[in-house]
């Protein structure tokens, strides 16, 4: 009898086991393709200067005291990355950005902005290790630029103008920038009215 | 009173599972801390000290718990640490601050949620009962066979739920497009 219930114990053991690693595995499959169905680019919020438009031109001072020139000609395209030390999405692209400026330093500066309380976004500033990248203090950037929601990209080219912009929360979507203005189009919605 | 089966169970599940989430903080030690500090809840420079000590305190506990002898007190320690990592989560969920990831194992992107704090709720409650007193009784072999499945079954169901919250914020982002 002891021997009846150990097997019968032992065989609906392994059978339970083996559902709940068959639930676990669903559970993640569901969430991969969560993850997989997302847009896979950058959401481009209305307003601010249109895609191929000039972009409003500035003069900024860094937080370091570099001189920063915004949307005037220049060697290389810029990428305005708008952020705060207060959004946790933010923080997590740091390194994304971080090697980004590294692969495509030959054709891209980064530039960082932001507003708000100098003493606060100085300590993000050192305790984040960005002194790479000039980091400029400015609520006329972002209003002329119509930025809401962070972080935002605007990508800028050569001659100043808006070549794409966009909401950036993964690597994928500040890569999609550089995808459009490859590929000529300003936004994921508009490459799929295009298609 | 409650049967040592039961009791030895919910302790081993509950030891594997605080194993396991100690050493996927400490795998990604750095991921931890930086969610320990968008908690906003101890300055800045404690956050390094205080996020080993977290850790070591779950691993201390957790290894307490595969040992019966450590009874009641483990469990009870147990509790202690779930009530403090969920007063965390629900003091910034009181805040409004929703959005930040819960820390939960290393590099997971689970945030935090009432959800969460239900999930915590039902460990510790778990965890309570098997704190009872135990009836005296002889084990069989057939009682660590149900103890060894037993605790498996249930540190594979909490990784179930632990996955279905990390869907969550996905399905959401999903929806409201």
């Amino acid at each position: 009898m002891e021997q009846a219930l150990v097997v019968a114990v032992v065989i609906l053991a392994v059978l339970v086991l083996g559902l709940v690693a068959a639930v676990f595995a669903l559970a993640r499959q569901v969430g991969i393709l969560y993850e997989r169905i997302a847009p896979m680019g950058a959401l481009m919020l209305d307003g601010g200067p249109a895609v191929g438009a000039p972009a409003p031109i500035f003069s900024l001072e860094a937080l370091d005291g570099r001189r920063v020139e915004i949307g005037r000609e220049g060697p290389r395209s810029s990428l305005l990355f708008f952020l705060s030390p207060t959004c946790p999405v933010c923080k997590k692209l740091l390194p994304v950005l971080k090697s980004t400026a590294g692969s495509e330093q030959s054709w891209l500066e980064i530039v960082l902005a932001s507003d708000g309380a100098r003493a606060a976004q100085e300590k993000f500033y050192r305790q984040a290790r960005l002194e790479e990248f000039p980091y400029v203090l400015s609520a006329e950037l972002g209003l002329a630029f119509k930025v809401s929601r962070l972080p935002y990209a605007v990508l800028l080219d050569e001659t100043g103008r808006v070549r794409a912009k966009g909401l950036i929360n993964s690597r994928e979507q500040l890569e999609s920038l550089f995808t459009a203005k490859d590929m000529g189009v300003g936004s994921v919605q508009e490459y799929l009215q295009s298609t | 009173m409650i049967d040592p089966v039961y009791s030895l169970t919910i302790s081993v599940a509950a030891g594997l599972v605080l194993l396991h989430g100690a050493w996927q903080k400490w795998q990604q030690h750095e991921t931890f801390a930086a969610a320990m500090q968008d908690y906003e809840l101890i300055p800045d420079v404690a956050v390094p000290s205080a996020s080993r000590a977290l850790i070591a305190a779950e691993t201390a506990i957790g290894l307490a718990l595969l040992w019966p002898r450590s009874h009641p007190w483990a469990l009870l320690a147990g509790i202690a640490l779930l009530a403090v990592v969920t007063a965390a989560v629900v003091l910034n969920l009181l805040r409004g601050r929703t959005a930040i990831s819960c820390g939960c194992g290393g590099g997971s992107d689970q945030q935090i949620s009432w959800a969460l704090v239900m999930r915590n709720g039902l460990f510790a409650v778990f965890l309570g009962l098997a704190a009872q007193p135990w009836l005296t009784r002889e084990l069989t072999p057939l009682d660590y066979l149900t103890c060894f499945f037993g605790a498996l079954m249930l540190a594979g169901f909490y990784a179930v739920v632990g996955q279905l919250l990390s869907n969550q914020p996905r399905l959401d982002a999903l929806r409201y497009r």
